[in-house]
């Protein structure tokens, strides 16, 4: 086990490195260079190539990555351009506002996929109906469900704040329901109708007959002969819903003018904010490897034929 | 003392809307203690016969007739009842231990859940399940209970599945075809356990095989089923040298001999008949080398000749020549 967690920590590693390599390329290779934004519209080329001195544009790229590198290894994330100030100052604020969503979007993607899902694939009528719901609210792309949730819950009805972020917990919670629906829709629909997939396919499996033969009651035949079976792919579709998570954030801060990392990302790109971009861009993809590895790890504690076998 | 008596059994499935018949007209009684051998081809039957005695069937499955074990009508249980009888009554042992034990639990789970659920306390339970487990002949007891599915041998994990079974105490095993998933070292020891067991706790069993020789060896009786039907019911002791069903008789025939070297095996010619398949007449019409008119136009009804039970309009007359290698020589059973 501790072998398997050392191999997966250093995967990690290499996998964040490449990620971080290709962020910084990609940024390099992007139209328009950041000393144009910075000196603005009517700058002379010597102002020009003082601002790109000042900025160091003119060192070769690997040895820009490599400073860029070292910086982000001792919590430097770099310079806003727009801003003037740095980048970890900037995000502070933000980072928490898209934490609180993200983790309330994932907490009502898992109980509420899992649940309807598991209905679903039990219950003849409901299961009908839950199936066809499901089916629509995969179709619904975030940005839609955010208009109609708006315009009927917080318009219409004035249950919950349209826009903006509340105070303390509670304040968050009330404030950041709507957009996390928005969000999470989608994505429990999908839950769900994997969920009744994984459950429809161990109930069909020989051990839910021995559990049945022996005069289990059906209860427990479902929750330790189906549903801990069908936990194993569950886990690892939720890995890849997180991914959809943090794409479908950007959205939904915009939506729901948020002032998260997302809607950050948003402004930073259409201002040419090269190191604000960098900064989320690496935070995005750090979170998304760091939970493909833990749903990993957690994979191997769910199903034993994937351990080391015990001598 | 009559413990299980299945009666006038019949079984439809729907196959496309289409109500097949799996099972036709199953009549057939088990002592208290007594083991019957259930012997037939694939598809015969044998196995939903044995399901239907514990009512683990198809949701979408008919059934005609009844099953009463120990003067209570299985099929008129509802569902507590028949969980108790489940749980305390019968139990029963599948063929492959790999799929029908739980791979993502541990053995120990999987052995002690049947006595929790019906109140026993863990420590009690993990005791018996432990001394069971000595009884089949598994070593380092706690290790293996702590171990998951994967980590045994298929022998071993059925005589966990064997252990799991006796746990309860049932007065009746259904053992479906326990040995056939398992390499052929290994048949021989996990059938010696089962049947010393059954002998030494007196339990009656319903062995489903297509083995008619192992069946002969470890049962009092057999029961030939035939396209669903049953076909011929003696003492296993006779088997050799008083059958009484042309098909039985190929089937001892068909199997290959260790004393005498043939060129080619013995079979029973035709193909395996489909219970839904049939017409008017008897199921092994389209096989049978011995086949009147009669055969053609009246399916012959289970009745007793001699100390046997069997399906043959010419029984009587047959009697004596189809044991084993004369029902080789006669003409249309090719050798």
């Amino acid at each position: 086990m501790v072998r398997v967690l050392v191999e997966r920590l250093v995967g990690l590693v290499l996998t964040l490195l490449v990620g971080s390599f290709l962020i910084y390329g990609a940024m390099y290779l992007a139209p328009g260079t950041p000393a144009a934004v910075v000196a603005g519209g009517h700058a002379t080329s010597s102002e020009l190539q003082s601002i790109r001195h000042q900025l160091h544009l003119n060192e070769p790229f690997f040895v820009r990555y490599w400073d860029w590198l070292d910086g982000v290894l001792h919590g430097n994330l770099g310079r806003s351009f727009v801003y003037r100030e740095p980048v970890t100052l900037l995000l502070s604020g933000r980072v928490m506002n898209t934490v609180f969503l993200v983790v309330f979007a994932a907490l009502l993607i898992i109980t509420g996929g899992v649940v309807l899902g598991l209905l679903a694939a039990l219950r003849r009528r409901l299961g009908i109906v839950i199936t066809a719901g499901m089916s629509v609210g995969l179709a619904v792309p975030s940005f839609v469900a955010a208009i109609v949730l708006i315009s009927v819950f917080a318009v219409d009805l004035k249950w919950f704040p349209a826009a903006s972020t509340g105070t303390g917990f509670f304040g968050q919670l009330h404030h950041m329901t709507l957009p996390a629906i928005a969000l999470a829709l989608s994505w429990l629909a999908f839950t769900g109708q994997l969920t009744k997939a994984a459950v429809r396919e161990e109930l069909a499996k020989d051990q839910v007959e021995t559990a049945q033969s022996r005069g289990i009651k059906p209860r427990h035949v479902v929750t330790r002969h189906v549903l801990r079976n069908a936990l194993i792919p569950i886990t690892t579709v939720s890995g890849i819903t997180v991914a959809g998570l943090i794409a479908g954030d950007v959205v939904v801060e915009q939506a729901f003018g948020i002032n998260g990392l997302g809607s950050f990302l948003v402004q930073a790109v259409e201002q040419k904010d090269f190191a604000s971009v960098q900064a989320v861009a690496l935070i995005l993809v750090t979170a998304f490897v760091v939970v493909n590895g833990i749903v990993d790890v957690g994979n191997r504690f769910l199903d034993p034929r994937l351990r080391e076998p015990v001598v | 003392m009559t413990l299980l008596e299945v009666d006038h059994l019949s079984l439809d499935l729907p196959v496309d809307r289409e109500p097949r018949r799996i099972i036709h007209d199953v009549t057939l009684e088990l002592d208290d203690g007594e083991a019957v051998g259930l012997v037939g081809e694939s598809g015969a039957g044998k196995s939903m016969t044995s399901r239907a005695v514990i009512r683990l069937l198809p949701q979408n499955a008919r059934i005609g007739g009844d099953i009463v074990f120990d003067g209570r009508s299985v099929l008129a249980m509802d569902r507590r009842l028949l969980a108790t009888y489940r749980s305390r009554d019968v139990a029963m042992i599948f063929q492959d231990p790999k799929s029908h034990i739980n791979p993502v639990r541990t053995v120990g789970a999987f052995l002690i859940e049947a006595l929790v659920e019906r109140g026993d306390r863990r420590a009690d339970a993990l005791a018996v399940v432990s001394e069971l487990l000595d009884t089949v002949g598994i070593r380092e007891i706690p290790h293996r209970l702590r171990q998951y599915p994967h980590e045994l041998s298929g022998g071993m994990l059925q005589r966990v599945m064997i252990a799991a079974a006796l746990a309860v105490q049932p007065r009746l095993l259904l053992a479906d075809e326990p040995t056939t998933a398992l390499d052929v070292t290994t048949q021989a020891n996990v059938m010696a356990h089962l049947d010393v067991q059954r002998r030494n706790r007196g339990l009656a069993m319903l062995f489903v095989t297509h083995d008619l020789e192992l069946a002969a060896s470890v049962c009092d009786r057999i029961a030939v089923m035939y396209a669903g039907c049953l076909v011929e019911v003696c003492a296993a002791s006779s088997i050799h040298d008083r059958v009484l069903h042309p098909y039985t008789a190929g089937l001892l025939a068909s199997r290959p001999r260790v004393t005498s070297r043939t060129a080619r095996l013995p079979v029973i010619p035709g193909r395996p008949q489909a219970a839904y398949e049939l017409g008017e007449g008897c199921p092994f019409l389209s096989r049978c080398p011995y086949a009147l008119d009669i055969c053609r136009t009246t399916r012959p009804e289970l009745r007793v000749v001699g100390s046997s039970r069997v399906a043959c309009h010419r029984a009587e007359e047959l009697s004596g020549c189809l044991t084993d290698g004369r029902a080789a020589d006669r003409p249309g059973v090719h050798a």
